[in-house]
């Protein structure tokens, strides 16, 4: 592990910013998931 | 708090790592991903500025003379991309990592190892892109929106340029949240989200713009791989699918994308103009506001990229009033800035030139954005050279205009060395007049008639074609002095640059010297409403 990085890890407030990133990136899946599957709704409901 | 860990550290590693590839390429430091993203954005401009040059001289007169069309429909597409995607973005990214975490009074971004993820997945998505130019069947051709049918037509790069789409989209979205939760976490105590600079809100609200539209991108993009490779039909008519449906999850995450672009403009520039006036922004909170209403309404205004492809009357109503509304956020911005320079004690050194030339340009490109909201207008305007001309107006002379005076503004922070004065006006002038030269005469051609995306035309634009490409190749030109600028900056200059660069600046990070110490705030720093551009801020 390199000097910065060491640091950098004791310096943050690790729980909070990782609870931030988690819930951030499941929000980002779900627009992703989303876009996808109301496509796939509307292509149905057209037939 | 964050800094409470900082406070416990015993810290020996105030320098930057030794060695290139430690330095480098393993970096966790903001400072030092901040600058990747900068060279990686300028290295990508100039990529981007080439293919424009390209475009120009087929358009220099009337007739096929330097390439095939079908080339020319390659160049158009991956200029759109590369400048997108690979030179404004970034170049936003690079000033957020740069200056977020010193302007909250943080010590770093919240997750390090995530951003230098962030940065090194960019090049090789653009080297999978910029490598379809030699596959055989050439590269992405139908334009930078994709719009099926037509890029299904083309060859197999629509794999490589989907894949590159992906990777983009994952470095911006795990950008996006690297700035949300430095943000939200990592202020330094008596930061108040409402005496945060308004470059680091612009930033807040961008990063919760791309987190919401990224992901629609990449399953716009998804599903015409799979309607390519995998004999699904989302898009495709003959198998029950609907090619007008991909324009509008396209333009769901399309036009929040042109605020992802413009917002941390707006930042900027706020930061400038108090600083070259001598007075603080006027109305902190209505620009706080302003931002944050131009970012809700740019999500229910997508289908006026789609006023011809034959909505219901009821949605063109919809859609062109709400288009509409976005001149007010808009205007109370200008006005703002505009107010914030009446009668300050201005000076004009390159930073705030750029600034002003982006207010008075951006709203330029601002007021042929409201002409082409009305729809029977937009009837008129749609698929011409007037909707190149705008958002040309808005992106170069709005985005690009932002960018380079923000690296004016805090290259001196930086680097710890003041930039030439002289070269940086020289630069400022030479822009200012051939962008006019490039892009005020394509109005009058798309008013005219002249098509976009087209390597031929009538006679009868020639000279508008000729003076627009003449002040094209001039403008391409001007950029190389601000590359001299930058490296006579960077290496060669002798004047060195004070901690507080500029008389009229204010904000934390005019209390670090310049350039910076490797990490930022070892201690969190002790907040003093006075040093803070916004400390005061009662109304």
């Amino acid at each position: 592990m390199n000097a910065d990085l060491k640091r950098s890890e004791d310096m943050r407030p690790q729980r909070a910013a990782r609870r931030t990133a988690i819930i951030l990136a499941i929000i980002a899946a779900a627009f992703f998931v989303l876009s996808i599957v109301q496509q796939l709704v509307l292509v149905h409901s057209h037939h | 708090m964050a800094h409470d860990a900082a406070l416990m550290h015993d810290d020996h590693h105030h320098e930057a790592p030794e060695g290139f590839f430690h330095r480098w390429v393993m970096s966790t430091n903001h400072k030092d991903i901040g600058t990747l993203y900068l060279i990686f954005a300028l290295t990508m401009f100039f990529i981007g500025g080439a293919f424009a040059m390209g475009i120009r001289a087929e358009l220099f007169k009337p007739g096929m003379q330097l390439m095939q069309p079908y080339f020319f429909n390659e160049l158009t597409t991956m200029h759109a991309l590369v400048m997108i995607f690979g030179a404004i973005m970034p170049a936003f990214v690079g000033l957020a990592n740069w200056m977020v975490p010193i302007m909250i009074g943080a010590p770093d971004m919240a997750l390090p190892r995530m951003n230098n993820l962030s940065f090194w997945i960019l090049p090789f998505a653009f080297c999978l892109l910029l490598s379809t130019f030699f596959m055989p069947g050439g590269a992405p051709a139908a334009g930078w929106t994709m719009y099926p049918p037509l890029v299904l037509q083309g060859g197999d790069s629509i794999a490589f340029m989907v894949f590159a789409i992906h990777l983009m989209g994952i470095s911006s979205i795990m950008g996006a949240i690297n700035i949300i939760a430095t943000i939200l976490n990592m202020r330094a105590p008596g930061m108040d989200l409402l005496k945060m600079p308004l470059f680091c809100w612009s930033w807040l609200i961008t990063a919760f713009l791309l987190l919401a539209v990224m992901p629609v991108l990449a399953g716009a993009v998804t599903m015409l791989l799979t309607d390519k490779f995998f004999g699904t039909s989302f898009f495709n008519a003959g198998g029950g699918g609907d090619p007008v449906l991909y324009q509008h999850v396209f333009w769901f995450f399309g036009h929040p994308e042109v605020y992802i672009m413009i917002l941390p403009a707006f930042g900027i520039i706020s930061e400038i103009i108090p600083t070259f006036a001598r007075k603080p922004i006027f109305g902190y909170k209505a620009m706080v506001y302003a931002i944050a209403c131009i970012a809700f309404l740019s999500f229910i205004v997508w289908s006026h990229h789609m006023f011809t492809v034959g909505l219901p009357l009821g949605s063109e109503l919809f859609f062109m009033y709400a288009t509409m509304l976005i001149a007010v956020p808009t205007g109370v911005k200008v006005f703002n800035w505009v107010t914030t320079m009446w009668r300050g004690s201005m000076t004009f050194e390159t930073p705030m030139l750029f600034a002003i030339a982006f207010v008075i340009l951006f709203t330029i490109g601002g007021f042929s954005g409201v002409m082409m909201a009305l729809v029977p207008a937009d009837f008129q305007y749609n698929q011409t050279y007037f909707i190149v001309a705008h958002f040309h107006y808005v992106l170069v002379t709005g985005a690009a205009f932002a960018i380079i005076a923000g690296v004016y503004y805090w290259l001196p922070k930086w680097t710890g060395n003041m930039y030439s004065e002289f070269w940086g006006k020289m630069h400022f002038w030479n822009s200012a007049i051939w962008v006019n030269v490039l892009f005020f005469p394509q109005h009058f051609l798309g008013l005219a008639g002249m098509p976009r995306r087209i390597p031929d035309y009538n006679v009868a634009f020639a000279d508008f074609n000729m003076i627009s490409s003449i002040g094209g190749f001039l403008f391409g030109l001007s950029q190389i002095i601000f590359v001299g600028v930058v490296i006579h900056c960077a290496w060669f200059s002798k004047s060195r640059a004070p901690a507080k660069v500029w008389e009229g600046a204010r904000g934390l990070e005019w209390t670090l010297s310049s350039p910076p110490p490797h990490h930022s705030f070892v201690t969190p720093p002790v907040i003093d409403d006075s040093v803070l551009a916004h400390g005061d801020v009662l109304h």
